[in-house]
């Protein structure tokens, strides 16, 4: 999955870098300038061809535009800033980026705490549930009542 | 010297918890001396949570604050209700305190729009790979709306449409699906229609 909001402020700091203003882009890429607008604001990403374009205009490759090879720095106190909530999710619940739970469990909405609960029900990232335990609403602490024995 | 009936609660027996519930669910304001039904749920038998369960169900009252004492076996027996059309009311809220087997009924049903009112999307973070993955399939080949679910199917089941998009089937909108694919996946794509710009 892809971070379209890091993907956003790289287009933007490519165009500002290259010269161009939102319309210019737009016109070259046969797109309005809305949709330049939302794809650097991370609400969308461009299609595969614009893409294709955008790496050809700024001669570079495109997966560094789609921040392919980059770490993903997290800054815990919020682990949203400068992401897409979906992609900090997945790569959590995917194992693939290193958060202490206990700290930010806080920071999910309602159905992101779900998510996060389902993949520990599934095994498919480990925490430590008892620590967890006081963090989590009834509903939550029912939902993972079968994978936790509390000592 | 005035008795605290709160903190009374754990001392009572059967009848008088019985007895103490009646007077809550007839009093006006739900309250019965400063007590709630909720602080005396959990000093409850099962059967008798159980059936507080369905009644507050039934009448669209606090149900989803006693879910998390309801026993195991209410779950079909509420499915049954919901799928019958003779529950209304908004159950997203039950979702987490269902069996897994339970769900994926309901969301199989919901899906196949048998339940009025409820969106199988509002099933997604809680039903299982495979229901979620069989559900976005079916979708795709009925041209229903398949969006929502793409943050939901697993990377085996999108890759799939990276291969068959890579194999020349146009059919497959990439665009929508490639921000949601594996980097390995994605790349693939790119490649691909990189090469065909260039040929």
């Amino acid at each position: 999955m892809l971070d379209s909001y890091a993907i956003g402020n790289k287009i933007r700091d490519l165009r500002v870098a290259n010269q161009y203003n939102q319309d210019k882009l737009a016109e070259i890429l046969f797109v309005s300038r809305q949709a330049v607008s939302r794809w650097e604001l991370g609400l969308t990403l461009p299609s595969v061809d614009n893409l294709i374009e955008l790496s050809k205009i700024f001669k570079i490759s495109f997966e560094e535009i789609l921040c392919m090879n980059e770490p993903v720095v997290i800054d815990e106190e919020n682990i949203f800033v400068g992401h897409d909530r979906h992609f900090i999710i997945k790569k959590i619940i995917e194992n693939k980026l290193e958060v202490d739970l206990f700290d930010v469990f806080y920071q999910f909405s309602n159905s992101e705490r779900l998510i996060v609960l389902k993949a520990i029900k599934n095994n498919k990232i480990k925490a430590s549930l008892p620590r967890l335990w006081v963090k989590l609403t009834p509903e939550e602490q029912k939902y993972l009542k079968n994978e936790v024995t509390i000592k | 010297m005035t008795i605290n009936l709160k903190r009374m609660i754990p001392f009572l027996d059967k009848d008088e918890l019985t007895l103490l519930i009646e007077k809550i669910k007839t009093s006006e304001n739900q309250e019965y001396e400063g007590v709630k039904l909720m602080s005396v749920i959990p000093f409850l038998e099962d059967e008798m949570i159980d059936k507080l369960f369905l009644e507050e169900l039934d009448k669209d009252g606090s149900f989803v604050s006693i879910a998390p004492f309801v026993s195991d076996n209410m779950w079909p027996i509420v499915a049954e209700k919901i799928i019958n059309g003779n529950s209304t009311t908004n159950i997203v809220g039950l979702f987490p305190f269902m069996d897994e087997k339970t769900l994926n009924d309901l969301f199989i049903k919901a899906e196949a729009e048998q339940i009025a009112g409820l969106d199988a999307v509002k099933f997604l973070p809680f039903v299982s790979d495979e229901a979620v993955d069989k559900a976005f399939l079916n979708r795709i080949k009925a041209n229903k709306d398949y969006l929502p679910f793409l943050p939901f199917v697993t990377d085996e089941c999108l890759h799939q449409f990276a291969e068959a998009f890579c194999q020349g089937d146009t059919e497959v909108d990439i665009d929508a699906m490639y921000p949601f694919m594996t980097q390995e996946d994605i790349k693939m794509i790119f490649k691909h229609v990189i090469e065909k710009k260039e040929n």
